[in-house]
């Protein structure tokens, strides 16, 4: 292979497996014409990356109307799982963050905090049963993949998965112990290497939640689920959108409550100053939030768009 | 009334036009097709771009690809292809006739 070609096809990473298959050697040529033996500028990388990454959503159903409408429901209710991942990062970091709120002021004043709080609890917990609902309805069709030869196609994203949670599980004893060695302050920032240490475990926590999301993803695009089995996990996927929109309105309006009645609670002042409540914790929590639900509501208008048009029973 | 195939192809600089108009002549591989439309439309599309149009074309029954031995696998228009690019090209043609008609003198002073 020159190196011009091994160029070009390293440059179609991007695209998905199949795309390749069929019109990848065609286009890792005309990126050979185009740079005609120069190195590939940043430009056509990224228009590379941008069109590959296209049709890979576009092949898996979550854009466009190419797909049938049955991968158009699979990918809708996959956008809503990989959403929920986000959601669930977000509620992590929130559920640090109002340890102990409902000490820090009167009671009566809180009420809209608690009513907020617990609504994120309950949606978190019905969204969290949906995605283990789903998951044991596709068990069946999961195994019968894996069996059949599917494992290599999987191993992968399954084994990377794998190792992060196990680093992760590793490092949680230890992290414990350090924590109750340490008083409240030093626990919430004053100890700045636990802080460190801390949000290094939490990072490496959310990307071994991203990895076990991407391959879940990618095993249930390639197995057979059935129209009756793919309404169930849809329907599923409609419940965990609107628990996604619920636990983003509440975490909401539990920061605005708690911004108008302990400003200083959410900033780590002191008691009965007023700082800005526009912190790090809040954007982050907030932003990552806004982002998950938009996403949930695109899968959840993909899965409603095809829902009509998937049969209930299975064309013969 | 349109054909299936002539959904989108509404403006003159789209990547699905331009290579249906390109392919019109004859067919050609990537390349090619790529010089040919920068030479009677200004358009460079990129290698991404270019193929981004291709698969739906190809998907949609409007080109489809000549057996060849080589990588630079040529395309060509189909009968499909055809009678969509004429239906854009009459709809282009529509609104240049009004767009000329309503601009009267004044279409002479555009470049």
């Amino acid at each position: 292979m020159t190196r011009g070609r091994h160029r070009g096809d390293r440059l179609l990473r991007w695209y998905p497996a199949e795309w390749r298959h069929r019109y990848g050697d065609e286009l890792a040529a005309l990126v050979e014409d185009t740079l005609d033996g120069r190195p590939p500028p940043v430009r056509l990388r990224l228009s590379l990356a941008c069109a590959g990454t296209a049709e890979r959503l576009r092949s898996g159903g979550v854009v466009g109307t190419s797909r049938p409408p049955a991968e158009w429901l699979r990918a809708g209710a996959l956008v809503v799982l990989a959403a929920w991942a986000g959601v669930v990062v977000a509620a992590g970091a929130f559920a640090k963050v109002s340890e102990h709120f409902a000490t820090v002021a009167p009671p009566a004043s809180l009420g809209t905090a608690r009513a907020a709080f617990d609504l994120v609890a309950a949606a978190g917990a019905f969204a969290t049963l949906s995605v283990v609902a789903g998951a044991l309805v596709a068990q069946p069709a999961a195994m019968r993949f894996l069996w059949s030869g599917g494992w290599p196609g999987v191993r992968r994203p399954v084994l990377r998965a794998g190792v992060a949670t196990a680093v992760v599980a590793g490092a949680l004893p230890e992290l414990v112990r350090w924590a109750h060695r340490l008083d409240v302050a030093q626990r919430n920032g004053a100890d700045p290497r636990y802080s460190t240490a801390f949000v290094g475990w939490a990072v490496a926590a959310g990307v071994a939640l991203a990895l076990w999301t991407a391959a879940g993803v990618g095993l249930a695009r390639r197995i057979d689920l059935g129209p009756r089995v793919l309404r169930v996990e849809a329907a599923l996927a409609v419940g965990v959108a609107v628990a996604a929109a619920v636990i983003g309105v509440s975490v909401a309006v539990w920061w605005a409550t708690m911004a108008r009645v302990a400003p200083w609670f959410l900033s780590g002042s002191a008691p009965g100053t007023r700082p800005s409540t526009w912190t790090a914790d809040r954007i982050g929590v907030e932003g990552l939030l806004a982002v998950a639900v938009v996403v949930a509501a695109y899968g959840l208008v993909r899965v409603l768009r095809s829902w009509r048009a998937v049969p209930v029973v299975p064309a013969d | 009334m349109h054909t299936r195939g002539a959904d989108g192809l509404r403006r003159t600089n789209d990547p699905p036009v331009l290579i249906l108009t390109s392919l019109a002549g004859g067919p050609k591989h990537g390349h090619a097709l790529a010089k040919d439309i920068e030479s009677f439309a200004g358009v460079r599309l990129g290698p991404g771009a270019l193929y981004g149009a291709i698969t739906r074309l190809d998907e949609r029954g409007l080109i489809e690809a000549v057996e060849s031995g080589d990588r630079r696998r040529p395309y060509r228009i189909t009968a499909t292809g055809a009678t969509a690019l004429a239906a854009a090209v009459a709809d282009m043609r529509r609104i240049a006739e009004v767009g000329e008609r309503r601009l009267g003198p004044r279409l002479g002073t555009a470049g």
